[in-house]
């Protein structure tokens, strides 16, 4: 009652008490910033890039310039911990010095990182440094004064530092991650502190962004009135462990995960239903099942993804989580579940061997063995047709290592039979480098053999050679269905991509009848009047699944290149039975992330109109259009199999992979690229992150396209051949 | 429960109730009408690149002076304001001031109506006196941005905060800043197309500053909204050598017709320093290349100092060097015989010295 009483009593009357209201509140906010600067540091840094590709204000993963200003921190611990946002480093600057009021300026060493809050923790050799007040976060609540200090604007610490004022916008902003303010939030204030009117910290000023996790996510909707600030209490929770860290190990904080999808479409579709489960993640080790549907966590009963996400997503790694799940009609219980960073140390198995496509009979022929694979240790060999594949009946040769543990939620072991690639791959993917399977093949020669393999794991080699015929050009017959002993595999999900022909074509019977060949420009195609262009070639067949590359242009190319991909590639796609389209972007500076989906038009444009094998759509671009082809294939992984950039950096960092939705990485860069170095960088992230990544470099180019190099050129188109090898 | 929403609502019923009487007598109106008073609407003929062909003037004296930015239709022909009762009037530049980005202009009457206009206006002399900005001070910003006002409408009135007082940026770049010395921060989107000119006052109506030309920081890399205060200093070139003014000091004499221009060179003419600090920086292999010292020439005054190879340069005269490129901009400001302090890291210790800095040697 008394909080809501005193205002109004005080705007009761006369001009002199809104007079008197203005001039308490405007003492009041100078007041607390005054209370809170002493534990506000000013960052400088030395060195780094300027120009980082990422989020822009026109969307995400647009170039911009870092401004190579200061930043602003707040002091954790009187012993020289300062917390900032992680936006400040990622330019990824030589030199960092750091300057508290009233103290030298200091040497500071970046000793941890907290990416899922897009904190860094720094230290400088400082002691007795004074602590902030932390506020309540209970006790937030929307509408009050919010305060964004920042140490950006001047050098000069004796003076104020930079005031902005707000009120908070909401509470429990990314997935209960943040605070939302008003006040203006900019790389002014960003790690800088964001008070209530009594100079207590709610908490640290940062960009983030509830949609992607990128280091520069959240930077779009700088000085928007729109800003976020992770309550200091959940900072103050961690500051304990990034402590431990040193310049030379830096701690690194990470979400704390299940190890699962879901089978909704979209985080508020009704229902938590398991669609994946990784191998070895927590949700592997308790035993939960593919179908089971998360009814509850936390005590509190979820409906959507997004209700369990909203108390999922605050945890880190270490914590732990209490859920319970409908599987049939039992409710199982599971209490604190220790969540993990996903996919700690899992290698997808590889047998070393690539199958005879389009093939509906049952079992599937092998085209090609990889050299020292498990394929070639069994003795198998091109023209040979496996039949049954299986998790090795336990206790039989060959000696698995038994530290390596089995993986759950798959069917028993023992050999089961399945009809063409597909359905080989579905029940490979459940495999881990290590395991030992059991396979039935009918050698060439007619007679049947069962070999056991150790799976190994997906090679760094391309194959040299690749035999021509790929294909048992029987595309559009249906898989035959299994009968007989073993265990039948599971209703298969629908592949939507081979149902949307038929539609499509009832519409255009005639069109249908002959496709058309050869370099085909498209103009103003759907509403949004796209432009693109098609490469089929001349020998195709809709009974030949092609593959789709998918070709992002650099910058300022928009479509005046068709020719000159076409004379390159037309060989190449007859040779590999590829189409290629490419699409426009909407700039001449290239393309933004929100074009993402007007790309997907345009594959599923082709998809309509030709048989494409879903197991090859490969995003393939050169300079920002490379950055889009990392874009796509961290964002459309449903469809997107294999990603080839050219002379592009990996902007941001890669998200975790997904069982069932592989993708791999062809890195290419010029050497003498200025910024060669950076892009190698980016298949040695992915590689930590257990994607399969790759990386060539041009000898004597720099900044031209692949086909200045024969021999890498080569490598990538039978890479991208070889791209459903198992 | 029931208690509770009751006691949330009739608080709620108070303020609404009083909040329309608290805000029609709040001091706000009162102080943005009679502010208005005092502030022109400028129009030019148009066609600059980009530059929108209008502005916001303030009345600095009774016979029409008006102060403004020295925005680019100013140089352009067919100029003419609204004063704030509606009547148009031509206009002529009096002065335009680089050091101040500002401009001086004068009312031009025609002369068969020559009567004294005894117009209202901010005693530019007596506010500087007065008026303090801090920040967390909380002010007006009165323009006509986007020349939203026609005739005798009202300037767009915005609220604001001063979130700091201090300098857009050191550097005389390639890409010229508008003005050197220290600014209002305001946490108000203010700079907009035609707010140049605009008023910046306190609560009681008194002048604090003038809103000043859009602008994007280079070290945030962010837009700046920003007013140049009364009391802010300009180092002015002179025949007789350098002389420091206040924007207050310079209406002044500007409008008493005894200001005598600054003769800066124009920084076109210094794309390069001239003077020798003898440091070597080891080459710029990337966009950013930290300023580590790679050779210092004997003899030199990076030498005398006592500056080696090794040593990071992180300040230049209490500006950040970020880079070898601005370590070379920021020396640009500098003639022969200046005496600058630079900061150094040398392993993880912080250092301090002195270069006196010498002509660049003759090759």
């Amino acid at each position: 009652m008394l909080r809501y009483t005193l205002p109004a009593l005080l705007l009761i009357g006369s001009i002199a008490y809104a007079q008197d209201v203005n001039d308490a509140t405007e003492k009041a906010m100078k007041d607390a910033a005054t209370r809170v600067a002493p534990c506000i540091a000013r960052i400088e840094t030395s060195g780094g890039a300027e120009a980082i590709w990422g989020a822009g204000r026109k969307g995400p993963e647009v170039m911009f310039r870092r401004g190579v200003g200061a930043s602003t921190g707040l002091v954790v611990d009187p012993n020289g911990f300062i917390i900032t946002s992680s936006f400040n480093f990622i330019g990824k600057p030589t030199d960092i010095f750091v300057t508290v009021p009233g103290k030298p300026r200091a040497v500071a060493k970046v000793i941890g990182n907290d990416p899922t809050r897009m904190l860094t923790m720094l230290k400088i050799e400082q002691t007795g440094l004074p602590m902030p007040v932390p506020f309540p976060k209970k006790d937030v609540e929307v509408g009050m004064w919010s305060i964004a200090l920042g140490r950006t604007l001047t050098p000069d610490l004796t003076t104020s530092p930079s005031i902005n004022g707000g009120i908070v916008s909401a509470t429990n902003r990314v997935w209960g991650k943040a605070i939302q303010s008003d006040a203006k939030i900019s790389p002014v204030n960003y790690g800088g502190p964001l008070v209530t009117i009594d100079g207590r910290v709610m908490g640290i000023i940062v960009p983030i962004s509830p949609t992607s996790e990128g280091e520069t996510s959240g930077f779009e909707w700088y000085d928007v009135g729109i800003g976020f600030a992770v309550p200091l209490e959940d900072v103050m929770r961690v500051v304990p462990k990034l402590k431990e860290g040193t310049a030379d190990k830096p701690v690194v904080l990470k979400a704390g995960l299940l190890g699962i999808t879901f089978r909704e479409a979209d985080q508020y579709t009704m229902g938590c239903t398991i669609d994946t489960i990784a191998p070895l993640t927590p949700a592997d080790k308790i035993g939960l099942k593919v179908g089971d549907n998360i009814v509850e966590a936390e005590g509190k009963p979820v409906l959507n993804q997004a209700q369990l996400l909203h108390l999922l997503r605050p945890k880190y790694e270490g914590e732990n989580i209490s859920i319970k799940v409908k599987r049939g009609d039992k409710i199982e219980e599971y209490k604190a579940i220790t969540l993990s960073a996903q996919q700690a140390n899992i290698d997808p198995g590889f047998l070393g061997v690539l199958l005879m496509r389009d093939d509906p009979e049952l079992g599937a022929e092998i085209r090609v063995v990889f050299p020292n694979s498990a394929a070639e240790r069994a003795n198998l060999e091109a023209g040979d047709r496996i039949m049954k594949v299986g998790l090795r009946v336990a206790g039989g040769p060959p000696k698995v290592d038994p530290k390596l543990p089995m993986p759950k939620g798959i069917p028993p072991a023992g050999a089961r039979a399945f009809s063409g690639r597909d359905q080989f791959m579905e029940i490979m993917q459940n495999f881990r480098a290590g395991n030992a399977i059991t396979l039935e093949v009918t050698k060439k020669d007619g007679k049947s053999a069962t070999v056991e393999a150790v799976l190994g794991q997906f090679p760094d080699e391309i194959p040299t050679e690749l035999p021509k015929i790929s294909s048992k050009g029987k595309a559009l017959v249906a898989p035959k269905p299994l009968t007989g002993p073993g265990v039948p595999v599971p209703p298969k999900k629908e592949e939507p991509k081979k149902e949307e022909p038929k539609n499509e074509e009832k519409k255009e019977d005639k069109e249908k009848e002959k496709p058309k060949t050869g370099l085909l420009k498209q103009e103003n195609v759907g509403t949004a009047q796209r432009k693109f262009w098609v490469l089929v070639p001349d020998t195709y067949d809709p009974n030949v699944a092609h593959g789709l590359i998918v070709w992002l242009h650099p910058a300022g190319r928009d479509g005046r290149d068709a020719d000159d991909m076409a004379k390159i590639w037309d060989v190449f796609c007859e040779r590999h039975n590829f189409i290629m389209v490419g699409p426009t972007a909407g700039t001449q500076t290239g393309w933004v992330a929100g074009e993402a989906d007007a790309v997907m038009d345009d594959v599923r444009w082709v998809r309509t109109r030709y048989t494409i094998d879903p197991k090859r759509v490969i995003a393939h671009g050169q300079g920002v259009g490379g950055q889009m082809a990392f874009y796509l294939g961290a964002n459309k992984r449903e469809v997107i199999r294999g990603v080839v950039p050219v002379g592009a950096v990996l902007a941001n960092n890669p998200k975790d992979p997904i069982a069932n939705q592989r993708v791999e990485f062809l890195v290419i860069a010029g050497a003498k690229d200025p910024i060669a170095k950076e892009i190698a960088e980016g298949p040695k992230k992915l590689t930590e992150k257990k994607f399969k990544a790759l990386y060539r470099e041009m000898e004597q180019s720099g900044k031209e396209y692949v086909n200045d190099d024969l021999k890498v050129f080569s490598d990538m188109v039978r890479w991208m051949d070889s791209l459903d090898k198992q | 429960m029931l208690q509770k929403t009751v006691f949330r609502f009739v608080p709620a019923l108070l303020f609404v109730g009083m909040v329309p009487s608290a805000f029609a007598t709040d001091p706000y109106d009162k102080v943005a009408v009679s502010a208005n008073e005092k502030l022109v609407k400028l129009f030019g003929a148009g066609g600059y690149r980009g530059a929108e062909s209008y502005g916001t003037g303030i009345i600095v004296s009774p016979q029409g002076h008006i102060l403004t930015a020295a925005a680019p239709f100013l140089d352009g022909r067919e100029l003419r304001l609204h004063l704030p009762d509606g009547r148009k009037y031509q206009f002529k530049v009096k002065l335009i001031e680089k050091e101040f980005d500002a401009a001086i202009l004068e009312i031009v009457q025609a002369k068969k109506e020559l009567i004294p206009l005894e117009l209202p206006f901010f005693d530019v002399a007596e506010s500087v006196k007065n008026a303090k900005a801090e920040p967390g001070t909380w002010v007006m910003a009165m323009s006509n941005m986007y020349k939203v006002a026609e005739r005798d409408e009202m300037m767009s009135v915005q609220r604001a905060m001063v979130t700091s007082v201090g300098k857009l940026s050191a550097r005389r770049g390639q890409f010229e800043i508008p003005f050197h010395g220290d600014v209002l921060y305001l946490d108000t989107v203010t700079n907009n197309p035609g707010a140049a000119g605009g008023a910046v006052i306190n609560r009681k109506g008194e002048l604090l500053g003038m809103i000043g030309k859009e602008f994007r920081n280079n070290q945030t890399d962010t837009w700046v909204n920003y007013a140049m205060p009364l009391s802010t200093k300009a180092e002015v070139i002179l025949k007789t050598g350098k002389k420091t003014f206040t924007l207050a000091e310079f209406v002044e004499l500007a409008v008493q017709d005894k200001w005598v221009k600054s003769e800066r060179p124009p920084d076109s003419d210094l794309k390069e320093p001239r003077v020798f600090t003898g440091i070597t920086f080891v080459p710029k292999v990337v966009e950013r290349t930290p300023p580590y010292v790679e050779e210092v020439e004997p003899g030199s005054p990076a030498y005398k100092a006592g500056l080696k190879p090794d040593d990071l340069v992180i300040y230049l005269d209490g500006e950040p060097v970020y880079s070898t490129d601005i370590f070379k901009d920021l020396l640009r400001r500098y003639q022969p015989g200046d005496k600058v302090q630079i900061e150094i890291r040398r392993g993880d210790n912080l250092t301090a010295m002195t270069l006196e800095l010498a002509p660049l040697p003759k090759r």
